[in-house]
């Protein structure tokens, strides 16, 4: 069998750096979580786990991150869960449901459960205290 | 058509090779043996004697001298008739025996028959295997009684590649009286198979497992087993197995199985499984699924911290399994769970299956696109960051051991 290729190969390539540049900016524990806000839901055992942190400053999130151990549908939802949630105010943040996650991603159905991860996850991460160094 | 990523997915089917290929085209052109073998005439008897020979070649290539040969599509329906038409053949002699053994991990169409069974008034048993995958004599031992009427056991996992120690467990059943079937579809043509050494009374084979052709399979058994038919109609093999033979296909298995084993071709794949095997296991955090001395063919790893579904996702343009092909289910295998993985870790497992045709460049490029998915997988897990951090992998995934890391 021939090995792909060159110019698939390069698509394939531009594709996933493509996914893997935004992953970086929203996805990933942050370099430094010391004063960072950190929830937590779902679990190894159901086979779906997502982290949210939170940069709070005055009142409103300065900076946000997700983890994710679940679906591809997950991993996009946590990323527009991330860019909706830059400068957001914390009462807006939480107002903000896995419905609204789910409707706003187009999720399917069957990854419903990943926008009601996310928002649990969230929902922790803002009754979170900050996270201390040491 | 799309360029393709190179093949590792031998285990599901392997391509044609083009010697066989040239002997079926000679069998089927207007001056081959294209008649059929039921004719009584000149055409049909030479086409009769080719699939003679072709019998003749399965039986010395797994040693089966007094063994007959009944032509099937594949090692699905020789596996169904096996155990099928040997709990028939039971049932209409009055015999009394009514149990079946299977490994908990056998193929999909060997637990399907002999559930199957049980309208008929048997019933199954599925053995637990070891955390590497064997069957251990001596939980078969403590299962057998006198009212086992068939033991099944593969030969070569066709998840793992687990080799089960057939000359071990042989002993056992015959003293216990039951019928020994062996699902060889993943071994034949890969691993030497001796039927009449291990007192195999069944034995199942597919050729397209074998660089043969798709579609045509066989079950060599011993001449003093009975078995009833599962189709009826014509008178064809005794009409054990009705339906015109087709030369052509059984040509091609007898050719394909004759040139398929050989040492030098093995020991070449051992080297190239080796070497992905380490390769991958460079990454951390990866659970070899089956034994160290496992089939030459089959590599089946899990990334720990991956989730399963956005590995399949970023690995979809990869020629590789995840999970049997034969099963068509989504989630966790019952190979797997058989062998005491946690269901999210078994749902990020990949087999990889070599073949004649994979080469050295094959490795280096599957190994550096799965690491680069893995670790982009791993750079936003929770779960990983967790292992990286020092939490045990049986802590993280729930269980009381897991195997040791590769």
């Amino acid at each position: 069998m021939s090995t792909a290729s060159q110019p698939c190969q390069n698509w394939l390539e531009r594709w996933r750096t493509a996914v893997d540049d935004v992953d970086k900016e929203s996805l990933g524990s942050p370099d430094d979580p010391v004063g960072w806000q950190h929830g937590v839901a779902g679990s190894v055992r159901d086979n779906r786990r997502i982290d949210c942190w939170l940069e709070v400053v005055d009142g409103g999130i300065r900076a946000a991150r997700f983890e994710v151990f679940a679906s591809d549908e997950a991993r996009r939802a946590a990323v527009w869960t991330v860019q909706w949630l830059q400068g957001q105010a914390i009462a807006q943040a939480e107002g903000l449901t896995g419905l609204a996650i789910a409707e706003a991603t187009n999720l399917p159905d069957a990854s419903r459960s990943d926008a009601l991860c996310i928002e649990d996850a969230l929902r922790a991460a803002l009754a979170a205290p900050p996270t201390e160094g040491g | 058509m799309p360029a393709m990523t190179p093949y590792f997915d031998y285990a599901a089917t392997t391509p044609l090779d083009p010697r066989v290929e040239a002997a079926m085209g000679r069998v089927s052109s207007l001056g081959g043996d294209f008649a059929n073998p039921s004719s009584d005439h000149p055409a049909g008897r030479l086409a009769a004697t080719a699939v003679e020979r072709a019998s003749e070649q399965v039986r010395r290539c797994i040693n089966a001298v007094d063994y007959r040969v009944t032509w099937t599509s594949g090692a699905t329906e020789s596996n169904n008739l096996a155990i099928l038409g040997h709990v028939t053949a039971q049932l209409r002699r009055g015999r009394e025996r009514r149990r079946l053994l299977v490994a908990a991990t056998e193929h999909a169409a060997v637990l399907a028959a002999a559930q199957a069974a049980d309208a008929l008034g048997f019933s199954l048993e599925q053995l637990p295997v070891e955390a590497d995958g064997r069957l251990a004599p001596a939980t078969l031992d403590a299962a057998l009684d006198d009212d086992v009427a068939l033991v099944s056991v593969g030969h070569v996992n066709n998840e793992t590649g687990v080799v089960q120690p057939l000359a071990s467990l042989a002993p056992l059943i015959q003293a216990a009286g039951a019928l020994f079937h062996i699902d060889a579809a993943q071994g034949a043509g890969r691993l030497p198979l001796d039927a009449s050494t291990l007192g195999a009374d069944l034995v199942s084979l597919s050729a397209h497992k074998f660089y043969g052709p798709k579609g045509i399979g066989a079950l060599v058994h011993h001449a003093n087993v009975r078995l009833a038919p599962l189709l009826h109609g014509g008178g064809q093999q005794q009409g054990l197995r009705p339906g015109t033979l087709p030369v052509a296909s059984i040509v091609g298995l007898g050719e394909a199985l004759a040139l398929a084993d050989d040492e030098v071709e093995r020991e070449r794949q051992v080297s190239l499984r080796d070497a992905l095997r380490d390769r991958l296991a460079a990454l951390g955090g990866v659970v070899v699924n089956g034994a160290v001395d496992g089939s030459p063919h089959v590599l089946n790893v899990a990334f720990a911290g991956v989730h399963g579904d956005a590995l399949r996702s970023r690995l979809a343009d990869l020629n590789v399994s995840f999970g049997s092909a034969c099963s068509g289910r989504a989630g966790a295998s019952h190979v797997l769970r058989a062998m005491a993985r946690p269901d999210a870790l078994a749902d990020a497992a990949v087999r990889f299956s070599l073949g004649r045709f994979t080469t050295p460049a094959d490795i280096d490029f599957i190994v550096e696109r799965v690491a680069s998915d893995v670790a982009a997988l791993r750079a936003i897990s929770p779960v990983w960051r967790e292992i990286r951090a020092g939490r045990k992998l049986s802590d993280v995934y729930g269980v009381t051991t897991l195997p040791e890391l590769a």
